[in-house]
């Protein structure tokens, strides 16, 4: 069943299937009767069969008896008048006998009665009755005919006898009169038949006449083949029952025939009309059911009308019932009305409450301003008095003082007077307010009060000029805690006021108190909270602008605090350095450890100078490690202060270097005159030696012709024996050695400055010059070897240095260079220099490129580091190139740079300017 | 939700009313076919037989679904074996609105009704109508037996060439006129023409009481070689009785008239050796001859005769024709009788020609120890 079936579908359901019940019924009850009919009427007829059986067989044997009697005396060989007239008084007496006649054996007629004398002596010897009585015993009956004297149906019964056979035709219309006398019904008929099954008599005398075979009846077959009772037959296209019974002696059969129609006509009459009964019953239900559910429904109707009223909200509907029977529905749905109509407006009310607490939190949260808040309950206490004015006020907590004046006095509260009441107008539009009787009740006798005639509290009777009328008034105080935080007033409700609206007042004036208890709170917390920041802000760049590392830890080297040289040093961003252990982000430092644990328990300063870490095997980084024990948070801990002092070490080592520097430099100075006076004389002599051999002196022919020697000889034998090239050599040697000396002596006389205008092209030949004399033995390069590419510029012009210090500059990168490219597999190639030397803009850009095997990244970032080297330990002092650097870039304003690809070439450019200007005095 | 309720109820309630129409309402009223018979009277004998043999092939039909489904009902009258019955009972069938007449038995009642029927329009069917006067017309009445003209020369020529006798004697029933005269007729000229005379022809009324022993006394006075006995059975018998007890031997010839059982019966040894041509051949070994005798022997527990044959056949030759009516042809019966030809009987086909005539062959039979037994076939 589907859940929103109509009622009416199946009241209508419900009265079919009753009447579909009620036609089963009728069918199954006039059934049952009909076959109840049948059988009594079976029985009925059966015991009429029965009864017509005795009758019959008690009919058939007295002719039967009769003839014997005469058979009997036929024996006796009477004469044939005797028989004939034995015969005669048998016939007409009996009445039975149509034709009584005695045979011979050979079937010839002896006698016969009635008398006919035609007939004596004919031969019926093929007569059925004669035959059959010479066949077997006793009297035999034969097949019935119809006798066309009588046209009744006829049966001739014999008897054999010595001598002969005795007949008899019997008339068999009394059978008819039999059946006759009782009619089962009206319709239905007794019927004897003969053993074939012929009709011989029947309440319908005509039809005994016609030889009807009644065999096709199947009572009849059953009949005839010894099975008495009742079946079903039919008869002349007519159902019926029919009840058989075999007459002993004849074999013939009874039938009591009744058709069923006739039987049962009532019974189906009745059905049909029953049937036809519950049909208009159910039909004119049906109506009934149509008409009554109008009527029964328009109640239902106006319940549903009423109710979808109720659910929308109208909560004044009312139902009057109209029936008796609805009287109950429609007056608990009345109540239910009302009820839902009361608890509705309390419910509304209440909710009205919670909207404006929950507005009023809301708006706390959200805009923590007394004035936002002030206009909120402003509106929701006009909206639920239905009050026209409202007048909400709140206590400066710094005027007011509860101790001292623990009254709300005029004079002590300050006032907002909320800008939105009614239609902008104030409450009064006066400058002051007086106390008023009203006021003066409300702030000092009764906080919480309502008056629906406040007539009488005013004072002398009347408000001041310019007020509102006030019909009704309302106020409540707010407070929070015992301390009184302000004041709701609310006036002309036009319902005026009740109990209920101060509870509601008071509710609202409640939160409001908190409410404002709260902003206040809130404010002094922030301001409490931006102090705090502002003071840790200021701590912490203290801490952050600190040169130095500094790292809180606890006792198990937990990191607790971190410091911005910190990171920038580590690497290591506060947040990630926090709570992870002190080795884990510098491992160097897990050593401290030990020394921190004195700290803490010794409480003082652990100190721990000049500690060497190297984060890769060329840096050297140098840190004074200082442990501050402290007490932090009540948990024991020390801060580790780490300052990196590599560069004021390696300053102290530059220091003691140039010292080492000047020492060897004034070294170099006392060597280098101790030098030059032997050179001077090697290159004086070989200079005149050669002079006085190969020059065009007159002193040398002179003398030569004084030795008598031929000056010519001299000069071949001389030549030829290499040894004016030796005499060259010697003096080219010297030379160098001369130049070598001045241009250490340049070199290590810092003090003596040569500035002045130099061609950067000489300059720099000059130092391939000087670097091409270089034969380092422990460095195994030849400066010689090494192939120079010059790729100067026309035209260069000068530039302003000074001169030793650029030589210097450049024999620094010539050397690194070879060096370098000494190291290199030149498989093809072979080791070359690149220089350029090119104006570029108002500088004079200098290029040194070599194809040696060049620097990675890491190394050329840091190649101008003072102390930086490549070379191992022991070899250089790293100093080269920071000391070119600092004289290219410090002395001379120029700029230097270095590039490089690695395993292929390497490049160092400078720049200097071009303009005449002071270089900075050193 | 009212309209479709409504509509349901109509539904609901038509099928029950539909449903009770068809469990009480008659069934289809039968096919009325009226029946003339001779159940009573002197012709009784052979009346019941016909009778018999039609309500046999009535019930057949109906067993296996009628006319179309319609049953067939025989309305039967007894004519009483008198023509003037005959007339009676026409009309009162003509009356109660028969589609058909089967019968009469005897040539006479035809002849008395031919009128009525032809009148009528009412197809009438005699199985063993033989009379010559309903031969050879288009008409309403279908004759199936062959003609009596026929069977008088065939028995002339048996009697006076085969037999060669020469002085013949004709007794006749005048209440049969209709069939006892065209055969007197034939015979006689049959016999003329082979040599032979007719020295006597007696004629006697079965309506009247007769003496049959007087009769016979005139026979022998008129001193024939042979007699042709053109009468019912019983009166055949009775009259070969008084001729054998008065010592005659004559050899006698008979009519199929007298063919029945009844002659057996009633003549006993009178009528062994007496020559009849019978339209029917009692011997046939067709299986629908046989079938035929072994159903009407389990019907009517006797054996049956031509007049039963016959009858059937004509049963079914009109359910024939019934059967193409109830198709809606436009037709007459009696044209569809004729269109419908040939027919399967029970002796085989046999034709009805365009003025509903049928023959058959004459089978040529005798009386021996209280049987019929044909002698020759045709």
């Amino acid at each position: 069943m589907k859940k929103n079936t109509s009622l009416h579908r199946r009241v209508v359901f419900g009265l079919v299937i009753l009447s579909l019940f009620t036609a089963s019924l009728i069918f199954i009850g006039s059934s049952y009767l009909g076959s109840q009919i049948i059988d009594d009427i079976s029985q009925r007829n059966m015991n009429l069969a029965e009864s017509i059986n005795i009758q019959t067989w008690y009919i058939l044997k007295e002719p039967t008896q009769d003839l014997i009697d005469v058979s009997k005396y036929a024996e006796t060989n009477p004469t044939k008048e005797q028989l004939t007239s034995r015969l005669k008084a048998l016939q007409e007496f009996g009445r039975i006998f149509q034709k009584v006649q005695v045979l011979d054996d050979s079937g010839h007629v002896i006698a016969v009665a009635p008398e006919n004398n035609d007939l004596i002596g004919i031969d019926l010897s093929r007569q059925p009755f004669f035959i059959k009585a010479q066949e077997s015993n006793g009297v035999q009956w034969t097949d019935s005919f119809i006798s066309g004297q009588t046209a009744t149906p006829m049966v001739t019964i014999s008897l054999a006898f010595p001598g002969g056979v005795i007949s008899g035709h019997v008339n068999l219309k009394v059978l008819s009169e039999i059946t006759q006398v009782t009619h089962p019904s009206a319709k239905g008929f007794i019927s004897i038949l003969d053993k074939k099954g012929i009709i011989i008599g029947h309440s319908n005398a005509s039809l005994t006449l016609r030889g009807i075979n009644l065999l096709n009846m199947p009572a009849v077959k059953l009949g005839l083949s010894g099975n008495e009772g009742t079946y079903n037959s039919e008869f002349n296209s007519e159902q019926g029952i029919a009840s058989v019974a075999q007459i002993k002696g004849t074999k013939w059969l009874v039938l009591v025939f009744q058709p069923k129609d006739e039987t049962l006509g009532p019974v189906h009459y009745l059905r049909s009309f029953a049937l036809v009964a519950v049909l208009l019953i159910t039909l004119s239900g049906l109506v009934a059911i149509a008409y009554f559910r109008k009527m029964l429904f328009k109640p239902i109707q106006t319940l549903t009308e009423r109710t979808e009223a109720v659910s929308l909200g109208e909560y004044d509907v009312r139902i009057k019932p109209e029936y008796k029977e609805f009287g109950a529905l429609a007056a608990s749905f009345n109540d239910m009305a009302e009820a839902i109509g009361i608890r509705e407006d309390e419910i509304f009310h209440e909710a009205q409450i919670n909207k404006a607490q929950a507005e009023i939190v809301r708006t706390l949260t959200e805009k923590t301003s007394i004035r936002a808040l002030s206009k909120v309950v402003h509106e929701w206490v006009l909206e639920l008095t239905m009050s026209e004015y409202a007048f909400i006020n709140t206590i400066d907590p710094i005027i007011y003082d509860p101790q001292t004046q623990p009254e709300i006095n005029k004079s002590s509260t300050k006032k907002r007077i909320c800008p939105l009441t009614y239609g902008n107008n104030p409450i009064y539009s006066g400058k002051e307010i007086s106390h008023g009787m009203l006021w003066d009740h409300t702030l000092n006798t009764e906080p919480n009060f309502y008056s629906n005639d406040p007539e009488k509290y005013f004072e002398a009777n009347s408000l001041p000029e310019g007020h509102i009328s006030l019909k009704n008034f309302l106020s409540v105080s707010a407070t929070y805690q015992t301390e009184l935080m302000g004041q709701i007033v609310v006036a002309n409700s036009p319902q005026g006021y009740t109990h209920q609206d101060l509870s509601t007042i008071q509710v609202i004036a409640d939160l409001l108190a908190v409410a404002v208890n709260r902003i206040r709170e809130h404010q002094t917390l922030i301001q409490s909270e931006k102090n705090l920041r502002d003071l840790r802000n200021y701590l912490a760049n203290i801490i952050n602008s600190m040169p130095s590392m500094l790292i809180g830890v606890s006792p198990s080297g937990i990191i607790t605090q971190w410091n911005l040289e910190a990171e920038k040093v580590t690497g290591c961003s506060i947040e990630e350095a926090i709570g992870t252990h002190l080795k884990d982000v510098i491992p160097h430092l897990a050593n401290e450890m030990s020394r921190v644990n004195i700290a803490i328990s010794t409480k003082q300063k652990q100190t721990n100078l000049k500690q060497t870490h190297t984060p890769d095997y060329r840096d050297i980084h140098y840190e004074d490690i200082t442990i501050y024990p402290l007490i932090e948070d009540g948990v024991e801990g020390a801060v580790i202060r780490v300052d990196d002092v590599t560069e004021r070490v390696r300053l102290e080592q530059v220091m003691v270097q140039s010292e080492k520097m000047m020492s060897v430099g004034g070294l170099a100075a006392g060597m280098a005159h101790e030098i030059n006076n032997p050179l001077a004389a090697i290159l004086g002599h070989s200079h005149n030696i050669n002079r006085r051999i190969f020059g065009d002196l007159k002193q040398n022919e002179i003398t030569a012709a004084k030795c008598n020697i031929s000056l010519e000889d001299v000069r071949k034998y001389l030549t030829e024996r290499d040894i004016l090239k030796m005499l060259n050599s010697i003096q080219e040697s010297g030379q160098r050695a001369a130049t070598i000396v001045s241009n250490m002596l340049n070199f290590s006389r810092k003090s003596e400055k040569s500035i002045g205008s130099f061609n950067l092209a000489e300059l720099l030949d000059k130092t391939l010059e000087l670097a091409s004399n270089e034969y380092d033995l422990k460095n195994q390069y030849d400066f010689r070897k090494i192939e120079i590419v010059r790729r100067y510029e026309y035209a260069i012009p000068n530039v302003r240095c000074e001169g030793n210090e650029i030589q210097q500059v450049f024999l620094n990168l010539l050397k690194n260079g070879a060096e370098a490219m000494a190291e290199k597999d030149y498989h093809d190639d072979n080791p070359k220099f690149i220089l350029r030397i090119r104006k570029k803009g108002s500088t004079v850009e200098v290029e040194i490129e070599d194809n040696g095997p060049g620097m990675d990244e890491k190394t050329r970032l840091r190649i101008f580091e003072p102390f930086y080297t490549t070379k191992k330990v022991g070899k250089g002092t790293g100093l080269g190139l920071s000391v070119s650097y600092f004289i290219v870039t410090d002395q001379h304003n120029g700029t230097m740079e270095v590039e490089s690809e690695p395993g292929l070439w390497t490049r160092f450019t400078l720049c200097f300017s071009i303009e005449e200007k002071d270089s900075p005095q050193t | 939700m009212n309209k479709k309720l409504t509509a349901l109820f109509i539904i609901l309630f038509a099928g029950i009313f539909i449903f009770a129409w068809f469990h009480f309402s008659q069934p289809e009223p039968p096919i009325r076919i009226g029946y003339i018979g001779s159940l009573t009277g002197k012709f009784s004998d052979l009346g019941t037989t016909c009778r018999d043999g039609a309500l046999m092939a009535v019930e057949e039909i109906n067993a296996s679904n009628g006319i179309n489904g319609r049953k067939l009902q025989l309305v039967v009258r007894d004519d009483q074996s008198s023509s003037d019955m005959a007339l009676t009972v026409t009309k009162q069938l003509i009356a109660q609105n028969v589609q058909a007449i089967i019968g009469p038995l005897t040539s006479a009642s035809a002849k008395e009704i031919l009128d009525l029927i032809n009148d009528n329009e009412i197809l009438t069917i005699g199985p063993v109508i033989a009379g010559d006067f309903m031969a050879k017309k288009e008409d309403f009445f279908i004759k199936m037996y062959t003609s009596t003209s026929i069977f008088g020369s065939k028995m002339g020529e048996l009697a006076a060439s085969d037999k060669g006798l020469k002085r013949l004697a004709i007794i006749s029933d005048d209440d049969n006129l209709a069939y006892t005269a065209p055969i007197a007729t034939s015979f006689e000229k049959k016999v003329n023409e082979f040599g032979g005379e007719v020295v006597e022809s007696i004629h006697f009324n079965s309506q009247n009481n007769l003496s049959f022993s007087k009769l016979a006394d005139e026979i022998i006075a008129s001193n024939p070689d042979g007699l042709l006995m053109v009468t019912a059975p019983l009166a055949t018998a009775m009259i070969l009785q008084q001729l054998r007890l008065k010592g005659s031997n004559i050899q006698c010839f008979s009519s199929s008239w007298a063919a029945s059982k009844e002659l057996i019966t009633e003549g006993g040894s009178a009528v062994e050796g007496l020559l009849l041509y019978i339209a029917f051949n009692s011997k046939s070994t067709l299986p629908s001859h046989t079938q035929f005798i072994n159903n009407y022997k389990a019907r009517f527990a006797k054996a049956p005769n031509y007049c039963s044959s016959f009858n059937h056949d004509a049963v079914f030759m009109l359910a024939e024709a019934l059967k193409e009516a109830s198709k809606g042809s436009q037709k007459k019966l009696n044209e569809l009788i004729i269109e419908g030809s040939p027919y399967k009987g029970i002796q085989g086909e046999f034709d009805v020609d365009k003025n509903g005539d049928i023959s058959g062959d004459l089978f040529l039979q005798t009386i021996k120890d209280g049987k019929f037994i044909i002698i020759d076939t045709p």
